[in-house]
């Protein structure tokens, strides 16, 4: 299955195409994802996730399509 | 249109091919001063027009779109002036059964302007001339009791003194402040609007704007940061932002958590490490203003203050907050508007002041005096560096001493530009002025763009908000577009020809003047200028058009079925005259470029931002061109203005001859 990733800056993107799309194995979890852009457990707490704009578990299975979103701030006054 | 000479009033009609071709907002205040305004009309003269529009979609149950705008030949440029505000202004212009209202002549003594259902009336304002923007509106409360609330905007005594850097505020200190329309209102002895109508605002598919509104809303909503999350992990955050030279397309919906828990005030201390917050007249970097000063600005602290948050009409994020300021002003002043990041930064690392106290204090002062900060800051900052370097004496200041940092001088020269008395007589014009009185030697570091005093974002870092910095018809200002906006606002997934920002891109292309970058400046100053033809809001704009779908609430509010490319030409549209209203008014495009301080010459020693460079005169160029202006002058074609309708629109156009 497919899913839309926006990364934090920090994570490594070689398993994401042009697009932030991750492909996965079904049963995939939002765990999965952490692992397959190296963003270190230790740092969960300061990262802010979403999945289809909501807040989910780590171990919550991830669906064809689900769009898996990590905080930004944005600039502006 | 209120003619202030005759106190006489006109209703005008226009034609719907108007709208279609500029909406309403920004675009249809193009359409009226070019129209109206007399060719080389003294800005602070009688002929010169000063307009308040509200927004094509305002009212219709759209969400993020309740700003007004206002518009004017700019005293401060000498083209075209535009700002905007939020509060609820702009729905009240309907309510009152108008899209915009427009201002010419000078009244003889001070009046304001108040319509209800019944219709306009000026009212004498000789009791209100010389008072606060906050006192004004309370007195003006009293003076009309109603029993529904007024929406009011009105001019302090900047706008009064006809400062060149005086904005308009509302709803108590919430400012339209760029361009110098206060001094505009103040020239025509115009002290306030005041509206208090109930007509219906309707729009033609409200079924499916309230989709599209809720669909939006719901993401909002669940948009939230944990509780444990705190100020403190912004630097962290900034300084991981710029860890990496590759594009990396975020989600902005994302940020709309942020923005709900802090506003714009998360700038304060993230922009610090990144490069993105000025330091030091624009000559420093964080290592002259390292965490030790800076984590005076934690929002955390600034939220200590926050008594009351509060939205903008039609606003689902809810950025705004009030703050119980009255300990840290001894009781001089009891509350004030959470001050906005520009403010902070303008007042703080820009100046070396590190006492948070002295910015509540300040943001309040130039509220109720009705000054704009990120001017008034830039234009501080500028007199420190005059001083550090020697061309001002302590004499020559009245006895002020401009060090670095010196809060108590900050104070004291806010309250001096404000009232255009002591050494702040030099400065209340701005930069440029101050430059021009103070000697040309200054002149390189007189940090300006067309006059315009540039927001708190270093095109150093983001290379395209330099040229929007320098090619927009209004110049200097921070909203019009940047690469990081581009790339948050996901605009190639509906318009066809702006370019798809990859994962992984280099960001280092942006600092050379290519096709992608003309691409990209041409795609951010045509959408900003939809969002500004429908009263929309940067926030909403720059957290994702894959979210906040503008083009859609366009079509249903208006029974129209235009793709994004035609809504992206009539943006294309209305950019194009702002920059005809300019040429007309005699200035040659290529003078609005920003000091070359801010494009690196002479480049940073130290810093993030150390050795980051680029040729301003040669983005500028891409820009005009892929504009379809002349790549030279930056003068809109003969084929682009064919091209664009603008004889079928009986448009008199500039003459290329």
């Amino acid at each position: 299955m497919k899913v839309q990733v926006y990364p934090p800056p920090f994570a490594k993107l070689k398993d994401l195409d042009e697009d932030g799309m991750l492909i996965l194995e079904a049963g995939a979890t939002l765990y999965t994802v952490y692992r397959r852009l190296w963003i270190p457990l230790a740092l969960q707490p300061l990262v802010i996730c979403n999945v289809n704009y909501e807040r989910v578990k780590m171990k919550t299975r991830l669906r064809d399509g689900d769009i898996i979103s990590f905080i930004l701030p944005l600039a502006g006054g | 249109m209120v003619d202030l000479t005759k106190s006489t009033f006109e209703e005008i009609e226009i034609p719907d091919a108007i709208y279609e071709n500029f909406l309403s907002g920004v675009g249809l205040g193009a359409y009226i001063l070019y129209k109206y305004i007399p060719k080389n009309a003294a800005p602070l003269g009688p002929d010169n027009i000063l307009g308040f529009i509200s927004g094509l979609l305002t009212g219709t149950g759209s969400f993020m779109t309740g700003r007004w705008m206002v518009v004017t030949k700019s005293p401060l440029t000498g083209g075209f002036g535009d700002a905007n505000c939020g509060g609820n202004l702009s729905p009240s212009i309907k309510h009152c059964g108008y899209d915009g209202i427009f201002f010419k002549g000078k009244s003889k003594n001070p009046v304001f302007l108040f319509i209800d259902n019944k219709g306009p009336q000026l009212i004498d304002a000789s009791k209100l001339w010389g008072q606060d923007t906050v006192d004004t509106e309370e007195q003006i409360r009293t003076m009309i009791p109603h029993k529904k609330s007024l929406s009011i905007a009105t001019i302090g005594m900047a706008g009064e003194n006809q400062s060149l850097i005086s904005g308009i505020s509302h709803d108590g200190g919430r400012m339209a402040a760029r361009s110098g329309v206060g001094a505009v209102m103040g020239s025509k002895n115009l002290k306030a609007l005041v509206l208090c109508g109930s007509r219906l605002i309707k729009s033609q598919n409200p079924e499916v704007i309230k989709t599209i509104s809720q669909a939006y809303a719901k993401k909002v909503k669940a948009s939230n940061l944990p509780g444990m999350a705190t100020g403190a992990f912004l630097p962290i955050m900034g300084k991981s932002m710029v860890a990496t030279d590759k594009a990396i397309p975020l989600d902005g919906m994302m940020s709309t958590a942020i923005m709900k828990k802090w506003g714009t005030g998360f700038g304060n201390t993230m922009n610090m490490p990144m490069g993105d917050s000025p330091v030091k007249n624009w000559k420093g970097s964080v290592l002259d203003f390292p965490f030790s000063k800076y984590r005076n600005m934690n929002p955390d602290r600034v939220q200590k203050h926050e008594i009351k948050k509060y939205h903008c009409y039609s606003c689902v994020i809810g950025c705004g907050g009030i703050c119980d300021i009255d300990k840290v002003t001894n009781g001089r002043f009891p509350l004030t508007h959470k001050p906005e990041y520009e403010t902070v930064a303008a007042f703080g690392a820009l100046l070396l002041n590190k006492d948070l106290d002295t910015i509540f204090l300040v943001n309040e002062l130039l509220n109720r005096g009705g000054m704009d900060s990120i001017s008034a800051g830039n234009t501080i900052a500028f007199a420190m560096e005059c001083y550090e370097k020697g061309w001002l004496s302590q004499t020559a200041t009245g006895g002020l001493d401009l060090t670095w940092g010196n809060a108590q001088t900050i104070i004291t020269l806010v309250e001096q530009m404000i009232a255009g008395t002591g050494f702040g007589a030099v400065l209340q014009h701005g930069v440029k002025k101050a430059s021009e009185i103070l000697g040309i030697a200054t002149d390189s570091f007189a940090i300006h763009a067309g006059g315009q005093e540039p927001g708190m974002h270093d095109p150093r870092l983001d290379p395209i908000l330099g040229i929007h910095y320098s090619c927009d018809p209004t110049p200097g200002r921070h909203t019009i577009g940047a690469g990081s906006y581009y790339t948050y606002m996901r605009l190639w997934e509906s318009v066809t020809w702006a370019p798809k920002v990859k994962l992984g891109e280099d960001k280092k292309e942006e600092y050379e003047a290519s096709s992608q970058v003309g691409l990209k400046s041409m795609a951010n100053a045509c959408i900003k200028q939809v969002l500004d033809g429908s009263g929309g809001c940067l926030f909403g704009m720059i957290g994702g058009l894959n979210h906040f779908k503008i083009f859609d609430y366009l079509n249903a509010a208006t029974g129209w079925d235009k793709t994004a490319d035609d809504y992206m030409s009539i943006g294309l549209r209305m950019q194009t005259l702002r920059q005809c209203f300019n040429v007309r008014e005699g200035i040659n495009p290529r003078d609005f470029k920003m000091n070359d301080r801010l494009s690196g010459f002479p480049p940073l020693t130290k810093g993030p931002l150390r050795g980051k460079s680029f040729s301003m005169k040669d983005m500028m160029s891409i820009h005009y061109q892929f504009m379809g202006w002349d790549r030279n002058t930056g003068i809109p074609t003969k084929q682009l203005l064919e091209e664009l309708g603008f004889c079928d629109l009986d448009m008199e156009v500039i003459n290329h001859g």
